[in-house]
């Protein structure tokens, strides 16, 4: 099923999402919801709103893919 | 008679008037919801994806661009927890808005 609201030329990859989080394929999910919480929490502080979007982005786009990891359809 | 009527709604409609428009003021202060940029980065940073991510303005002097990038540098450290990819980003950013601001107003 393809999430058809992003446009082709914006989305994000999901390698683009990994590196942005500084995750592997290998990290389990826990692990990049925290890497997310840090990343966040701290531009939100000092950081940008636009890299608070692309690590909001970026694990918006890891959530599908382990959500239809963990439900094979 | 009927000029004085007139008078009397103004009057009262103004009333309200005022009172909605001090109602409206005194509102508390909703917190408002900035909508996230969409996508991932771009494929070749432009100056304005370098302004966003230091949180500057396109044209700043380059001051305030490394005052910025120290910022958000400190924020997305990769030693403490951030990513090499969006630490270069940020040094890309830093780059970019150093090297084209020439005429951006800066005293020297």
């Amino acid at each position: 099923m393809q999430n058809a609201v992003r446009k082709a030329g914006k989305s994000i990859t999901e390698q683009e999402a990994r590196q942005i989080l500084g995750v592997t394929e290998q990290t389990s999910w826990e692990e990049i919801v925290q890497k997310y919480d840090k990343l966040f929490e701290n531009n939100a502080k000092a950081g940008s709103f636009y890299l608070q979007s692309k690590v909001h982005r970026a694990k918006e786009c890891l959530e599908e893919v382990y959500r239809s990891k963990s439900t094979p359809s | 008679m009927v000029a004085g009527a007139a008078v009397a709604a103004a009057a009262l409609a103004g009333r309200y008037g005022i009172l909605a428009w001090q109602a409206f003021k005194a509102r508390p202060p909703a917190a408002r919801m900035r909508r996230f940029y969409e996508g991932g980065f771009q494929t070749a940073m432009t100056r304005r994806e370098a302004a966003l991510i230091l949180g500057v303005r396109e044209r700043v002097v380059a001051e305030k661009v490394k005052e910025a990038h120290r910022r958000v540098m400190v924020a997305n450290h990769p030693d403490a927890g951030g990513s090499h990819y969006l630490a270069s980003k940020i040094n890309e950013a830093k780059d970019i808005l150093l090297g084209k601001s020439n005429n951006s107003g800066s005293a020297f």
